[in-house]
């Protein structure tokens, strides 16, 4: 069944091409890499999904927790609710901090004044005039209030 | 009994002494073992030993680069996923190259248009082998065919096999392995093996007419 080896001598030694045919050089010294590197890939979203599955398996067999977790949920949509309403700006904090320094201080009357004065925010405060307390603008830099009269239509 | 196979030592001094093998045997279970537990550098070594023979089987079975490097990775990636399953039976080389070949004939069947070939270079030793360099210039009546024209006509050759015909020949002409191991990896028996390897062998002889006289 086989034939006679002298049959296909010569398919044999065109065969022998076949030995000779090389992947691009350094191929395989990245082959065993790439495989345990995709072996690593596959098991890291198993190993991640893994507690997010225990989670949401635990809310459909656990009444209790699922009702807890509504709750905190709820509760945080409230809160972020509340805090978007509530003014933290900038200049709220200015005031509180100029407020405690008038108590220590009985000659801040002048500059609680001042500070009352400040509109928003927005106003710029380079001086602050206040004793004791550094100014954050250039020293020396002096504030002189703008006299704007509209002409008479 | 079977011819012995090119290439492929058949004893005598050539054969690693019996100790050897065992040690052999021996670190290999041992890697087996690790990478079952998740071990991935006992996998990679394992990987190692084996990759550049399952990848050139499934090179010659699909005369594309680019697809073997692919169904090589998966091979590995589908045996590493099914080493608890391993149980000895066979060797682990016989294994791993039944899921390759499996993989690759699985593969070949999906493929329902034949793809672009994409072979590989020839190694530069190729033009100074003596059978190939006579079959250049003393029995080929194309005198002027050069090897790579060769490789492509062989190539184009093998493709027209049916996936186990080419199996046979890849396995035996090209890897040198023997009769028993094949119908090892092929499940089927020596005699099946035999007579698909005669009928490959005449249908490329027949192919390859113009350059084997």
């Amino acid at each position: 069944m086989t034939g006679a080896p002298e049959e296909f001598e010569s398919l044999r030694k065109l065969l022998k091409i076949k030995q000779y045919e090389q992947p691009p050089p350094g191929y395989f010294k990245n082959f065993a890499g790439n495989v345990t590197a995709r072996l690593e890939d596959q098991a890291a979203p198993e190993e991640e999904g893994l507690w997010v599955r225990k989670f949401f398996g635990l809310l459909q067999t656990n009444p209790l927790a699922a009702g807890f977790f509504g709750v905190a949920m709820c509760g945080l949509l409230i809160l972020g609710i509340v805090f978007s309403y509530v003014d933290v700006s900038p200049a709220s904090g200015t005031l509180g901090s100029l407020t405690e320094l008038q108590g220590q201080d009985q000659s801040g009357a002048l500059a609680l004044n001042q500070a009352d004065n400040l509109q928003s925010s927005t106003s710029p405060v380079l001086s602050t005039n206040l004793p004791g307390v550094p100014s954050l603008g250039v020293q020396g830099f002096g504030i002189q209030p703008v006299n704007f009269t509209a002409p008479a239509q | 009994m079977s011819d012995p196979a090119p290439g492929k030592t058949t004893g005598g001094s050539n054969e690693p002494p019996e100790a050897v093998v065992r040690d052999d045997q021996k670190e290999e279970r041992d890697m087996i073992r690790r990478a079952t537990h998740g071990d991935l550098g006992a996998y990679d070594d394992l990987v190692k030993r084996y990759q550049e023979r399952i990848y050139a089987t499934i090179y010659h079975m699909t005369s594309n680069h680019e697809d073997a490097n692919d169904l090589a990775q998966e091979a590995f990636i589908k045996a590493f996923q099914a080493l608890k399953s391993f149980k000895g039976g066979s060797s682990f080389y016989t294994w791993v190259y039944r899921i390759a070949v499996n993989k690759t004939i699985n593969f070949l069947k999906q493929r329902k248009n034949r793809s672009q070939m994409s072979l590989n270079d020839l190694d530069f030793n190729a033009e100074h082998d003596p059978d190939l360099v006579a079959l250049i210039s003393d029995k080929t009546p194309r005198r002027e065919a050069g090897l790579a024209e060769l490789q492509e006509k062989l190539n184009e050759a093998m493709q027209k096999l049916s996936d186990f015909h080419r199996l046979v020949v890849t396995l035996h002409d090209v890897q040198g392995m023997s009769h028993e191991e094949i119908a090892a990896i092929m499940d089927c028996n020596i005699g099946t093996v035999r007579s698909r390897l005669f009928y490959a062998r005449q249908q490329l002889q027949a192919y390859l007419s113009d350059y084997l006289k």
